[in-house]
């Protein structure tokens, strides 16, 4: 027997003995779940460094709208104002009870920011209250990862460990989005969600806003002979309004007599789809919790009026930073399908109410 | 000495895993991003002129910026949008 035999022997024989030990013992779980961790330490190392970063950029800001004591402000705010779900399991009245809950809590933040900031534009009191938001997301996000890590980590659950590795890069895109979006909140720059109140505006000219819902303004124009009433959330401060508390409101007063309901907003669009391409469907264009959706899908059901949607499509990070020039073209696209709906579908003489739904920041 | 094709083809796998991780740590170096930049769009509201600047704190659509100098009607901030300028491309500010 040559040296090469000999060799080639003991690398069989070690091939075998290293098979066996990888396929009856638990050490190659246990390696991957050391390699996941470190992959996931690395990560989480980074989402804390985004926390820190967007913590001291919102309390520069607080600084310099003249709030005295920021971090405090910032960290009261941070793990407080939780909203508690209503009981699913009797289901009667529970849109009644979220809206209830979701008004309590939004005046609550706004009793709680108004408080520290005193009598300040409404624009940088919504855009504090915005600002704090995304803070407070990006800390439950970092909260959320740490505790599915720690759990895997103690129970040696090495598929908790391997999945949340796998989704670390999509969470870590969609942080970085966030912060990023601060730098949207604090210039006071139009966001891909305000594609709805954007359009809106293309029809609103130089009519006066009335208050219809709190900070919902109503805009009565006139379009190619047909009367339009548009509804938008109050800017250009970062808010949304309350659109279907205004519909309800606006559809109510005219008696029903609304030929159609046409509803702007932005939808996330598919990874094969572009963004700024623009759609146009039946129904309600809103993506809230229910509450203001399925008010507007109500009054329209309750007078068999027409729901028109339009949306344009973009990813979630997207929707949270300044509006690209793609999203603005798409913007141009929904305004031309707006007036082709009115045009086709609604008479001369007839009333068609269109909502602008999202954020109105940089939007007036 | 003549070598074990066993070890000639150990010997392989050796390089083209190598080769592999070499590759894979070279090309997944990212380019820098370019930040992009964000671009105010004014227009007159008798439509007859349109201008594109940088954006400004404090621009906002709908926000009355002055006077159109072909027909002295109002000029409003039409939109707001974030653009990436290449060096040497486009413009960042135009006039129609």
């Amino acid at each position: 027997m040559d040296g090469s035999s000999d060799w080639a022997s003991t690398l069989l024989v070690l091939l075998i003995l290293t098979s066996l030990f990888l396929n009856f013992t638990d050490i190659p779980q246990k390696m991957q779940l050391w390699r996941w961790a470190s992959f996931i330490r690395k990560r989480l190392y980074q989402l804390s460094e985004i926390e820190n970063e967007s913590r001291r950029r919102a309390i520069a800001y607080l600084s310099k709208l003249g709030v005295s004591n920021p971090r405090e402000f910032m960290e009261n705010f941070l793990d407080n104002f939780f909203v508690i779900e209503p009981v699913s399991k009797e289901p009667t009245d529970i849109i009644r009870r979220l809206k209830h809950l979701l008004r309590v809590r939004n005046a609550a933040v706004k009793a709680y920011v108004s408080e520290r900031l005193g009598n300040i534009e409404l624009w940088k009191r919504n855009n504090t209250e915005v600002l704090l938001e995304i803070v407070s997301v990006i800390r439950l996000i970092n909260k959320i990862v740490r505790h599915y890590f720690q759990l895997g980590l103690k129970y040696s659950n090495w598929v908790l460990v391997m999945q949340l590795a796998l989704e670390m890069p999509q969470i870590l895109r969609l942080v970085r989005s966030y912060n990023d979006a601060i730098d949207a909140f604090l210039k006071g720059t139009p966001v891909g969600d305000g594609v709805g109140p954007l359009v809106a505006r293309h029809f609103i000219g130089n009519a006066k806003p009335e208050e219809v819902a709190e900070e919902t303004d109503l805009y009565i124009t006139e379009f190619e002979g047909r009367k339009l009433y548009v509804i938008k959330a109050r800017g250009p401060g970062a808010t949304v309004g309350w659109p279907g508390e205004a519909v309800e409101k606006v559809v109510e007063r005219l008696g029903g007599k609304v030929a159609r309901i046409i509803t702007v907003d932005a939808a996330l669009r598919l990874e094969s789809e572009e963004t700024g391409e623009v759609a146009y469907g039946v129904g309600a264009a809103i993506g809230d919790p229910g509450p203001e959706k399925i008010a507007i899908e109500r009054t329209a059901t309750k007078y068999s009026i027409p729901l028109e949607a339009v949306v344009v499509k973009m990813s979630d990070a997207e929707a949270l930073n300044t509006m690209t020039k793609k999203i603005y073209e798409g913007v141009q696209r929904a305004v031309e399908i707006v007036k082709k709906i009115i045009r086709e579908k609604v008479r001369e003489g007839e009333s068609v109410i269109l909502v602008g739904i999202g954020n109105t920041v940089g939007i007036l | 000495m003549q070598l074990d094709p066993l070890i000639l083809g150990l010997l392989a796998v050796f390089v083209v895993l190598m080769i592999y991780t070499l590759l894979s740590f070279f090309t997944t170096r990212k380019q820098p991003a370019i930040p992009p930049k964000i671009l105010t769009k004014i227009a007159c509201i008798s439509g007859n002129y349109s201008e594109v600047r940088e954006f400004r704190e404090g621009d906002y659509v709908g926000k009355e910026v002055g006077k159109c100098p072909k027909c002295g009607a109002p000029l409003l901030i039409v939109a707001v949008y974030s653009e990436i300028v290449r060096q040497g491309g486009k413009e960042a500010s135009a006039r129609s």
